[in-house]
Order: structure tokens, then sequence, then C-alpha cells
């Protein structure tokens, strides 16, 4: 059954890969970036990244029914799209790889302190491969549901860490004289919190809804950038602008440091945040490895979906054997964040800019 | 799918599983510095299989060491369990130990991954295994009652509850000064006796529990403080007010090296209780408003201006409100130079508002 | 020449009928000099009718006209198949057949076949009785407010309560016979102007493809019609109630009577389906609301306690407050086992009684709880083999079990519960996750029919969420979007 991904379907998937990735260290950044008003910077983000997936969108409803890998060439001709295709396994790899061995590295670290990696890492890609056999529109539905729980429980957990904030350490909201970036680097690490929308490229869009779908992602992605603004704001209000920067799982931190008596059983929340947080960069990992996954069997006919799954998965099994200090890691997330970065937001521009032109043409002659 | 799970079943119980009654569960700690060398000293409750009474087994630990690393190697050596800290709730230092600095141990508890950074802090004016290895009746070990006086101060508005993680947000900033309740033994009970200054993590002074009304109506997030108020008509006629503060308005500024800081209070007071009947009247009550605000206003103007002459150290988070109000300048400020040299300015508008359930004024009507 | 091999033909059916042990009868009459012969099962046959209204006409018939026939001639009187079935016997439902080959068939069904050498036609009265319960009150879908009438074994009474409960010209019951040796009839039932007929085509193809000796229970064509045999969700619901399945026929739903089963089977049932009893939309709203969630959250509570159980009190004692770490750890004080033993024992010994208990007759049914109560609950806490916490928690768990309508829901919680249980127990919470995902994923891989498990929550149809939820009728206006029904106007 093929069955198309409905427009709720593709702000889920897009919630599902965005959000994961860069949640644990972003309050540590807006604060590095802007202090108390970082968070002004994470909506303007969440506002060009919304441009883009637009851009994206509408190349890939250009050519409803397919995929990158199927209009690329018709696109920008054979080797321009050869190209970008090569760019984008690269990018994937690297996505891949690091997400998954950040995860496995942080369950180690906060979670499970004894357990070897390798062992996490193994159950972790085991799990991920059963949820590539449920290919696109399974997986659509799978972060469907997961989105639903991440936002319900990421919506209480704001609620209650802002019930729980200093007023004083989060405030001044706004300032004219702060509005500058204070630090290009952690900066562009909240960049890397908003990559992911490029997926899309690999979801085969319907022309059905063709209005309403834009906005629809549109209200995603400002919904991720207020989310991501809460929880930087109020993990900033619970450490204090000045003493967060020095942790790098800055909101881990915010979270254990809560204790809210009211809640009896609960005045602890690190179990909730924890499961919300797995499901989170889980839904991230699997969404990556379908992608990877896709692409390859559709270039490689002579492999099936199932045999590169298979390939992908052990591929990053063995890397996150390699990859196992936090050191090493973050060395690579900036590798691979330096051609998420030039990929996501040079390439979608580019095909946007073609997409646009050749309907211009066609509509001339 | 079924040969992964029934591979999971020689591997339960391996790595990180360890059950609870298998862990030494830290409830107190206290930090104390004899001789030069570190001691942790602690009260762990934890279970022995063995045990014929059902119920938590208390006993002490005690660590002495050149450092914590050195001590808690000395606890670990005599522990049947492995330590878990999640469970500590409280952390007593001792008072010489408090003056020396307790930045070092709170970096420890930042660092230690299972000791939670809500854990409570206080200073203690006796002998910690004094204090930690009593028998007490209201509860199970020391550091629940420590935990619940203070929570139960605090949240009645008495006195202020600090965490190591207040502590902590505090050590990287310009200018760390706090608070930590002080504790101690009075007529052998163990009691919150007032306030510690602690500056750069230092103790520097203690502000008694009678001098902390200032401190509370600024510092606490509902404060509540009884006032005693003499009848207008009568000065053997003491009235007890409730006094609760509606509105908290800080304002800092800076003209000519000069910082000014305007604190304005809003408190309503609730008439509790009169020695004798006697009735009161609008004008009296006029009066007796004025009275109050002028109390506390004497309350919060003397524990700031001491705050600035005696210790120069800002535990009331004024320049906070300068960061908020004046982000530019706090950039490039020294904050102890300009401290020093603060005027204040309280203002204290008190409202008698009456909600006791007996009318005094019953007869006095007209 | 024909005739001759007719005879020839029905001789040796005859015969085979009398010589073999096949316990059908054959009565042999003789009426103006031509012999009928009547087949029949006497098991299957109603007796009274038989005598009644086929012998009786008969014989008489042939009495009356004895005397009356002074012409007598053969040629005039000659007894004729036709005549027999056209103006003499007194069934309402009868057939003439020429089809020889098929009589061993309608014998075996309880059909009487009357028969005369010459004809090549024969008649096939219907005459069946089957030993039958009467309507009783369901034992599946006990309820307060609904209807208290239940199918029986019998095809005809369950249809008829169908049809009694739907008068609609629409109402179609389309019969299929399964089974090689057992022929079991199977009616399908379906709204034509309502259902998606996709559901009844690839119904009829699911059944037609089944190529089996026999049907015994509606369980066989259930497991027929999944999709994959190790499929661990339930895919069809089961119903005793008429009033369900006529509510389900509304709905567009699809119905699947076998004869011989009270159970009647309805598909397409999604995930949140099983968690909707008839009562829901009998009731007031909030009172259905209430009981609809306390059921969601039952199946999660099911699922997941012990393992919750066994991450805090074995991996993560911090992620709750001191003062329960410390009641815990003295609830466990003594135990001798682990926690993940303690409550994997538990849990077994719970479904021990559990599966004791329903196949017990009635009358020492209640002694397996006393023993379970007193063991369980207080000997092995003072004996100390368990903590009171843990019995606490399987004793939630399995009234969690109890609380599904449709107790096949909760078939997979019962596996999955122990998979939940070693996940945890290896890798703490994360493992919990980790199962979790395993299941959500197994899930969504499910369909019913192609139908999306996981619907109306994924793809999210808020429309359809907030009926199911309200479950009241006044304000549904419209059938389930998920099912694609081809009126989707019920208001």
């Amino acid at each position: 059954m093929s069955e198309k991904v409905t427009s709720k379907q593709l702000a889920f998937i897009l919630f599902g890969i965005i959000v994961g990735y860069g949640t644990m260290s972003l309050p540590k950044n807006t604060a590095l970036t802007g202090g108390t008003t970082g968070w002004i910077w994470l909506i303007l983000l969440a506002i060009i990244t919304s441009i883009y997936t637009y851009m994206v969108w509408y190349t890939g409803i250009q050519f409803p029914g397919q995929t990158l890998v199927e209009y690329s060439s018709r696109l920008v001709g054979k080797w321009l799209g050869a190209v970008i295709i090569f760019l984008f396994i690269l990018y994937y790899i690297g996505f891949l790889i690091s997400s998954t061995s950040i995860a496995v590295e942080a369950v180690k670290l906060t979670l499970l302190s004894k357990t070897p990696n390798w062992f996490i890492s193994l159950v972790l890609c085991a799990v991920i491969y059963y949820a590539l056999t449920l290919k696109l529109n399974g997986l659509a539905r799978f972060s469907e549901i997961y989105g639903i729980l991440v936002i319900i429980s990421t919506v209480i957990l704001i609620v209650l860490m802002l019930s729980q904030i200093n007023p004083l350490s989060a405030r001044p909201l706004f300032t004219t004289f702060n509005f500058k970036i204070k630090s290009m680097e952690s900066f562009t690490y909240l960049v890397y919190a908003f990559v992911g929308f490029e997926f899309i490229y690999l979801i085969p869009l319907s022309k059905e809804r063709k209005n309403k779908t834009p906005w629809i992602i549109l209200v995603t992605i400002i919904l991720i950038g207020c989310i991501y603004a809460l929880l930087a704001q109020a993990s900033i209000g619970i450490l204090g602008a000045d003493s967060i920067v020095y942790y790098d799982e800055a909101l881990f931190t915010a979270v254990r440091r809560l204790n809210i008596p009211l809640l009896q059983i609960f005045k602890r929340l690190d179990g909730i945040f924890f499961v919300t947080f797995i499901m989170t960069f889980f839904t991230t990992s699997a969404l990556v490895a379908y992608g990877l996954s896709y692409i390859l069997s559709s270039l490689f006919k002579k492999l099936s979906y199932k045999i590169f799954s298979i390939l992908i998965l052990s591929m990053t099994f063995v890397s996150t054997l390699f990859l196992n200090s936090y050191e090493v890691i973050e060395l690579f997330k900036i590798w691979v964040n330096t051609i998420g970065i030039g990929f996501c937001y040079t390439i979608p521009l580019l095909l946007f800019i073609i997409a646009k032109v050749k309907k211009h043409e066609k509509k001339k002659t | 799918m079924i040969v992964i799970i029934l591979c999971f079943l020689p591997l339960t119980a391996c790595w990180d599983y360890l059950d609870v009654e298998k862990r030494s569960m830290v409830i107190s700690v206290g930090i104390d510095d004899k001789n030069g060398e570190s001691t942790i000293i602690g009260g762990i409750g934890s279970v022995i299989g063995t045990s014929e009474d059902k119920g938590v087994k208390r006993y002490f630990f005690k660590g002495i060491g050149d450092d914590f690393a050195d001590a808690r190697l000395h606890i670990d050596s005599s522990l049947p369990f492995p330590l878990f800290l999640g469970t500590s709730r409280s952390i007593v230092f001792s008072e010489s130990y408090a003056s020396k600095s307790i930045e070092p141990y709170l970096n420890r508890i930042d660092q230690l991954y299972d000791y939670r950074k809500s854990v409570l802090l206080t200073i203690s004016k006796d002998p910690i295994e004094e204090i930690l290895d009593r028998d007490i009746e209201q509860d199970v070990s020391v550091g629940f009652l420590l935990e619940n006086i203070m929570e139960q101060l605090t949240r009645n508005g008495k006195a202020l509850y600090v965490t190591a993680g207040d502590a902590l947000n505090r050590i990287p900033m310009k200018y760390t000064a706090y608070l930590i309740p002080y504790i101690g033994l009075k007529d052998d009970i163990i009691q919150y006796l007032g306030l510690c200054v602690m500056k750069d993590s230092k103790l520097v002074d203690i502000v008694k529990v009678e001098d902390t009304d200032g401190i509370i109506y600024l510092l606490n997030k509902k404060p509540r403080l009884t006032e005693y108020i003499e009848h207008p008509k009568d000065k053997n006629i003491r009235i007890l007010y409730i006094t609760t503060v509606s509105g908290k308005k800080i304002y800092t500024d800076l003209k000519k090296e000069q910082l000014q800081i305007n604190v304005e209070l809003n408190v309503d007071a609730e008439l509790r209780g009169q020695t004798y009947i006697l009735p009161i009247s609008q004008s009296e009550k006029k009066l007796m408003e004025k009275q109050l605000s002028s109390k506390i206003k004497e309350d919060i103007q003397s524990i700031i201006e001491r705050s600035i002459k005696e210790y120069n150290c800002d535990f009331f988070d004024f320049y906070e409100y300068f960061r908020i109000q004046h982000p530019k300048l706090y950039d490039e400020l020294d904050w102890n130079l300009v401290y020093q040299n603060a005027k204040v300015d309280v203002s204290v508008k008190a409202r008698i508002i009456n909600k006791n359930m007996r009318d005094p004024n019953a007869l006095g009507k007209k | 020449m024909l005739k001759n091999s007719v005879e020839k033909e029905y001789t040796s059916i005859i015969d085979e009928f009398k010589k073999k042990n096949t316990g059908v009868s054959v009565r042999q009459l003789k009426l103006l000099n031509t012999e009928v012969y009547i087949l029949y099962l006497p098991q299957l046959t109603d007796r009274d009718k038989l005598s009644e209204c086929i012998l009786k006409p008969l014989l008489q018939g042939n009495a009356h006209s004895t005397p009356q026939g002074e012409l007598q001639s053969p040629t005039v009187q000659k007894l004729s198949i036709e005549k027999i079935a056209y103006s003499m016997i007194y069934i309402d439902d009868i057939e003439l057949s020429e089809d020889i080959a098929k009589i061993q068939d309608y014998v075996l069904k309880g059909k009487s076949i009357i028969l005369i050498k010459s004809s090549e036609q024969f008649i096939i009265a219907n005459t069946t009785k089957v030993q039958q319960r009467s309507i009783s009150s369901p034992d599946l879908d006990q309820t307060l407010r609904g209807p208290r009438d239940s199918f029986t074994e019998n095809t005809d009474t369950n249809l008829s309560l169908v049809r009694y409960r739907i008068k609609d010209s629409q109402l179609r019951i389309e019969p299929f016979t399964v089974g090689k040796r057992t022929k079991t009839s199977v009616s399908v039932i379906y709204i034509e102007d309502v259902v998606n007929q996709k559901y009844v085509d690839e119904i009829r193809n699911r059944i037609q493809k089944i190529n089996i000796d026999g049907i015994i229970e509606s369980s066989y064509i259930q497991n027929f019609i999944l999709n994959h045999t190790f499929d661990m969700f339930p895919q069809a619901g089961i119903t005793e109630s008429s009033d369900i399945v006529a509510g389900n026929l509304l709905e567009g739903k699809v119905c699947i009577l076998v004869e011989g089963s009270p159970i009647a089977l309805i598909l397409p049932k999604v995930f949140v389906e099983f968690f909707d009893s008839n009562d829901d939309h009998y009731n007031n709203v909030y009172i259905s609301v209430l009981t609809k969630l306390i059921r969601i959250f039952s199946f999660f509570v099911a699922l997941t306690a012990s393992s919750l159980y066994v991450s805090v009190v074995s991996f993560h004692p911090d992620i709750i407050p001191a003062q329960y770490i410390l009641a815990l750890a003295i609830a466990r004080g003594s135990v001798p086992f682990n926690a993940l033993t303690e409550a994997i024992i538990m849990e077994l010994v719970a479904e021990l009684l559990k599966e004791a208990s329903i196949r017990l007759p009635k009358q020492i049914g209640p002694a397996i709880g006393i023993v379970g109560t007193i063991v369980i609950g207080q000997a092995a806490v003072q004996a100390k083999l368990v903590s009171p916490l843990m019995v606490i928690v399987v004793a939630l768990v399995t009234m969690s079990s109890f609380v599904a309508p449709d107790y096949t829901i909760m078939n997979p919680v019962r596996i999955y519960k122990f998979m939940l249980l070693l996940f945890t127990g290896v890798l703490g919470l994360f493992g919990f996750t980790m199962g979790m995902t395993i299941i959500v994923i197994n899930l969504i891989s499910t369909n019913s029919l192609g139908t999306v498990y996981t619907a109306p929550i994924s793809p999210l149809n808020l429309t359809d969420l907030r009926n199911y939820i309200l479950s009241n009728i006044s304000l549904r206006k419209g059938r389930p979007e998920f099912l694609n029904t081809k009126d989707s106007t019920r208001q």
C-alpha cells in the first residue's frame, strides 16, 4: 500500500527530524549568542528556516510524486544532480553517525554509566533497523505518534520549568544594546539545531491540499522555534545566564535542578524528560537512516532497500564504537554540520531558483 | 526479533543494575575541616538484609582525607554497599569550613552526577558530628529534618531555602554573594538560627534570626511575618499583625558613580490578635499604618545598609536588577566598588486590612 | 436408456447409504405403485416436521385416491415428482434439483431428499433442525445499559437478531461455505450503500482463499483473515451481542458470522476501538469519556507498571523523591530476589492464577481466588519472598488487564510486558523506551484489512478523535473518516 503522506504528517516528520539533535546544548548556545535575549535569534532562525523549508517544498511540488533522487537530473542536469545527490549522501552519513553517537554518549553519561557503549549502540541500531522496515508511510505515522507525545511532554516540561525559574535571571528579554551576536561559534550551533528540513526532498509530495500545506509547514517550524526559545529561556531562568554556559547539556542540567514539591512523587522530572529526549533522537536517527537507505537503494537498484538499511546501520554501529569520546564527537559534529549548513542553506536556494526559472520558462512557451 | 529478545536474558542484571536496597543512601552530608584535613561526615539511611526491625537502619559514616576524593575513598572502604548520593537532602557545612570558602565542595557537587543540585545548604553552629548523629524523634534523619524545617519556614514566609543549585548559579557571576541558612542546637534542639552571609563563597557574617526580617521581606517569594504595634491609646496593648508583601519594586540607577537603589514595598497587614481588646478608630488605624511602615522600613533599611557598609556584599541581588535595567552600564561596571557607596532609599506603604473574625470596633462605631 | 441410468444411480446411492454406517435413514413408501424414497439424517432432521408435512400428506394422498379411484389406471394416476412437490407436501422450503451427485451433501446438511427412481429430478426439503440453546445474555460483552440478547451457535438465529435490528433493504448477507469436511456456512454482513466496497472485496477474497478441512469456530476465520500469522495485535473485533454488530454495521463495517460460533467478527477494527464499549454510546458523555480514558490508561498500566517498577528500583532510584526511595528500600529490605526476578516471578504467578481461574468450573473458581490472595497477597509478603509494593504492582497490572471491553487487545500486552521487563532489566529507562518503541513500531506496521491500525491518532484526524473520545451519538455527525465509507453522514 502506498498511501500519501498527509500534510499533517509532513509537519510531524519535520518536527521529528529537526528536534532532537541540538536541543541538549541549545540553551547554552543561546546564552552564549545573546545572553537572555538570545531567544530572539532562535525565532529569527526559525523564520529563515521556514522560508527555506518552503523553498524545498516548492521545488518538490514541481515534481509531484517524485523525490530529489528522481528529479534532480531533470532539474539541474545529470552532472550537477549527481553532485548534489553525492553531497546529500555524504551529509546524511555524517548526520546519522553523529546523531547516533551523540545519543549513545548522552545515554551513557546520564543514564547508564557502566553499560558498555557497544551494547547501547547495538540496541539502538537494532531498533532503528526495525523502524526502517516501516518505510516512509510507516515512519510518517511513527513520527506522528512520537511527535504528539513529545510535544505534550515538552509543553508540560516547559510549563513546569517556567514555574520554577528565577524571574531575575531570565531577564531582560529585550534590549537594543544586546542585539548582536556575541559568539559566532555558538550561533552556528544554533543554526544546527534547525537543520533537517531538507528531508522533504525525499518525500514524494502530492498536489492535494497544495494551498494549505506550506502554511502547516511554516507553522511547524515557527512552533519549533518557539519551543526552542521557551526551553532556552526556561533553562537560563533556572541556571542563570552566567552559569549556564559551563554546561554542555544545559537543558538536562536545568531539568535536574528542578524539585517541585507540589507534584509529590513526580517532583523530579528527569524521568519524563529522558524518555522524551530518547524519543526525539530516535525519531531523528530513524528518519535520517531511512533517507540514506532510500537514496542509496534508488540509486543502486541491484541491492534492495532492506540490504542497504542493514549496511547503513552496521556502519553506524561500527562508527559509534570508534567515536566514543565526547571531544571526538564534537569535532565530528562540527565537520558534519559544516557540510550540513553548506548543504541546507545553499542547495535549496539554488534548486529553488532553478525550479522557479524553469516554471517561468514553461509559462512563456 | 524473538532471538534478539532472548539474547537479553543472560544480560539482565549486568552493568548498571543495582537494586535500591543494595545502595547506601546518603541523606545528609556534613563537611568539616579539622586540622587542615577535609572531612566528609554523613548520615546514611540504608537497609541491611538481616535487620529484624523493619525500617531504615541509620548509620553514620566519616571520611577524613587531604581532599574530598581522599575522604570519599576512606568512606567507601567502610561501607557495605556503594554510596548513592541521589537521596541526599541537606548538606551541612561547619562554620570553620565555611569561613574558608565552600566553593570546592560546591564544585564537587556540580561534578558528581548523582548529586541532586536541589539539595539544601546549611551552615552549622555546632560541631557536625553532634548535629548529624542525633537520634531525633521527629524524623528519620537529620537530613530530612533540616529539609523539612527549612521548607516549611520558607513556605510560610519566614526563612530562605537555599539549594546547591542557587549557590552554583552565582559562582560564575562577577559578584558572588548569597545567603545560607544557619542552623544549630538551641536548648538541645536543632533549630534555624539565622542566615549566613556568603561573599565569594566565604562566610562573612551571620545575621541573627531577629534581624532577618528585612531580608525576608525582599528575598522570600511570599513573606509572611509577624509585627507587633502598640495601641496608640494604651501602650500596654500590643497588637499583632501578620504582614504580607503585595507589591515590590526595585529601581537602580547610577548617576555620577553614585549608585542609587530605590526599594518600594507595599505591605498588607492583617490583624491577628490583641492582648487586650480596645476599639481601633480610623485615625488610629492610620497612625498604626504609619508606625508599621516606618518599622518595616527601618528593618529593611538597616539590613541593606549593613550589607553595604559592613560586608560590601550584595546578597539582595540588586545587581540583577541593575543588569536588567541598565544592561549596557552593567557590563562595564565593577559592582563591588559601586555598591560600597550605594545610597539606599526604602519606602514602605503598609495597609492594615482586617481579616480577623472578630470586630474590635463593635462598640466604638458611630 | 437415460431413465435406466438414473435409476441405477439412485439405487447405488441408496445402497451405499444403507451399507455404510453413514447414519442416513432411508424411508421407502409405495404410493400408487410408485416407490418413493425419503432420505434424511435423523440427527439433524426435525422428525415431527418430516412425518407431519411429508409422510402424512403423501400417505393420505395415497389413501384418498384409492377409494375414489374407480377408474384406476396407471396412466391417469401416475405419481410424478412435480406432483409431490407442488400439490402434496406441506414443507415451505423445497427445491427441485437434478444434480444427483449433491444428494449426499444435502442429506449431510440435514435436508430431506424425496425421490422417485423414475424421475431425474428430486426434491430437497428443508427439514433441518439443530439442537441449540436458546438466546441467553452475553458472557463476553457484559453491559449495564445495552440489550441482553447474545448470539447463539445457530446462524439463522444470529441473522434474525441482526435483521431485527436493521430493517434496511440495503443490508446484505453474503453466504459462503468454508471447510471441505465441515461445510460450515459463513455469512458476511454489511450495508451495501454504506460500506467501503474495498473491505467486502478483501474479505470475499480472503474467505474464498481458505482451503481447510474444517472450521470449528469464528476464530478460524479470524486467523485466516489476519495479515500475518505472527501479528501480535488483534485485527478483528469479536462480539457476542447483536447491538454491537448493528452499531458497527451502521458505522460502515463488515461483520462475519460463522455457523456454530456465537461470536461474530467485526472488521476492520483499529487499535483505539478496542477500548470502546457499547455502554459508552448509551451513557452520559462525561462518564463515557472518563471510563474510556481509564480503559486506555489501564492498557498502559498493564503494559508498563512492572517494568517501570524495575527501572526505578534497580536503575534510577533518583528519579523519585528521596522519601519514596527510602520507603521502597524498606519494602525491599529482606527480599532474596533482585527486583527483576521478583517482577518476572510475580507476573508469571499472576498469569498462572488468571489461567487457572478461567478454566475452572464455577463451583471451585472462588477457591483459586482465595488461594491466590492468601498465598500471594499475604503469605509471600510475610515470608519476605516478595515486597508488598510488588504485590500491589502485580495486582494493579492484573486488574488493569481486565478492563478492556474486548479482551483480545490485552493478549499482546501479556506477551509484551515480559519483553519490556527484559529490556528494562538490561538497560533501565533507555531499554524501557526502546521496548516501547518496538511496540509502537509493531502497532504501526499492523493493519486491519488495509486500514491503518493507529487511526485516528495517526494519520491524525481530529474529527474522528473527538467523536471517538466523546462517543456520544448525538455529536457524531458522520462515520469514521478512516473507513472511507460510501455514505459518510449519519445525521
